[in-house]
């Protein structure tokens, strides 16, 4: 059988790497090919970075494709965070399909920021959904998930990482279920779905991070590690960006741990109030 | 993105370079890079490139010859069999191992060196290794470690009285070093 792997960043390295192990251990190396981003211009020096992916496969000897039409015929994809659309003639390149893994328990949050939503809007439990692809975002059936909680303390960061780790054993007790049509696959109910965008910087705007501190620390969590929260305060009665690094809840309010300021270099709290004793929200 | 390889008079082909302490995202990055630039010399073709080329001075090298490509890092020769290959007649270079560079390109000359070595290294997932290298793969080898410790072919060439010759795309002219 051959495989190809989609994805981009690196929390579902341990997708690929577990992939890796099941089907190229043996003299026949099945996991054929990995898809990922073309590199992509980062940060501020603008530099061309490739993806963690990219790197893995290069490292494993895998061949890394960027182009579409360049992906050899094979029976199974998946896909775990590749970060675009695939287009509907790649879909049919595989026998069996595509199999998309989606951090969530859809058809609740589609889209490119799930398990932010999830954790930005207090759920205690979500999960991952695995899906047979079709050319709609998130829109195919359901060929199995599973549940996972979400701790008070789960960033985006420790979450994604630990669902992504837990759905690569699933997947691969999976997969051999599939192929022998042994599941059945139920359609999502498209009246339940609700979407998720992919994050702007403006998302992690808070006027008043004090005005509901558990919804503030809710989405402090949910935006590590970008975009983080920030809001504007007024600093002699100059607007300016205040970054919230670090904060935590005491007895539901919203303490602040450490900051920074526009132009300025971390600091933490109390250095923050001593230096600026006349800031105010806005 | 292919990077600029070094030519011969750069002082920073000169200068050892520095053991490779981690594989990190910038080595990573690097060794990428060094390898598109590598697969990317048609005129003349490499058959290795070592990060002093690109200006980077680590421990780290490529090769690509015949098919096979390899990374190496922190190479370390633990044994060498001082059998020099044969030279042939004066005037037949048909089977002498003519040795070239990136950073002179175009410039040719037969250097002796062992034949067979033994080598450590590091692979590119960090695993070290230690593996046999015979014929032209061990020449290549020792002209990339030479690169490593700042040492180019040419001192080679003067070293062993050896001649250099230029190659203007279909005749060998012997050049004075």
């Amino acid at each position: 059988m051959k495989i190809v792997f989609f994805g981009t960043p690196d929390y579902v390295i341990s997708i690929l790497e577990a992939l890796y192990k099941t089907y190229n251990n043996g003299p026949e190396k099945q996991l054929i090919a990995v898809v990922t981003q073309a590199p992509q211009k980062v940060g501020r020096e603008q530099k061309l970075t490739r993806s963690e992916v990219d790197h893995w496969a290069y490292k494993h000897k895998i061949p890394v494709i960027f182009d579409f039409d360049k992906i050899p015929a094979a029976d199974l994809g998946i896909v775990a965070a590749y970060g675009k659309i695939i287009p509907k003639f790649v879909i049919l390149n595989f026998k069996f399909g595509i199999l998309n893994v989606h951090p969530s328990l859809l058809p609740k949050y589609r889209g490119a920021s799930p398990v932010q939503a999830a954790i930005a809007n207090g759920d205690t439990t979500t999960g991952v959904t695995v899906i047979k692809m079709d050319e709609l975002v998130d829109h195919g059936p359901i060929i199995s998930s599973f549940k996972n909680e979400i701790l008070p303390t789960d960033t985006n960061e420790t979450l994604r990482i630990r669902l992504f780790e837990t759905s690569a054993k699933f997947l691969i007790d999976l997969i051999p279920n599939y192929l022998n049509g042994k599941i059945k696959l139920k359609p999502q109910d498209d009246q339940k779905a609700t979407f998720t965008k992919t994050l702007k910087k403006e998302d992690g705007f808070v006027a008043d991070p004090s005005e509901d501190p558990v919804r503030s620390e809710r989405l402090f969590r949910a935006m590590q590690p970008w975009p983080g929260i920030w809001s504007e305060i007024a600093i002699s009665s100059k607007k300016l960006r205040l970054k919230i690094l670090k904060c935590h809840l005491e007895e539901n309010k919203l303490v602040f741990d450490e900051v920074q300021l526009e132009g300025k270099n971390p600091v933490s709290w109390k250095q923050f109030e001593s230096a600026y004793p006349d800031y105010s929200f806005n | 993105m292919i990077r600029k390889i070094i030519d011969v008079k750069n002082p920073s082909l000169r200068q050892k370079s520095k053991k490779v302490h981690l594989i990190d995202k910038k080595i990573l990055d690097l060794v990428r890079d060094m390898h598109e630039t590598l697969i990317a010399q048609k005129d003349p073709e490499g058959v290795g490139l070592a990060a002093p080329q690109v200006s980077k001075n680590i421990r780290l090298f490529l090769i690509s010859f015949e098919g096979e490509e390899k990374v190496i890092i922190n190479p370390e020769i633990i044994k060498i069999v001082k059998e020099y290959k044969a030279q042939t007649k004066k005037g037949s270079k048909k089977n002498d191992i003519l040795e070239g560079c990136l950073s002179l390109p175009h410039y040719y000359g037969p250097i002796k060196r062992p034949t067979n070595l033994t080598l450590r290294y590091m692979d590119i997932s960090g695993q070290t290794k230690t593996e046999g290298f015979k014929g032209f793969l061990s020449h290549i080898i020792q002209h990339e470690i030479d690169h490593l410790n700042g040492v180019l072919f040419i001192d080679r060439i003067l070293e062993q009285k050896a001649p250099l010759y230029k190659f203007t795309g279909d005749d060998w002219e012997e050049v004075q070093l």
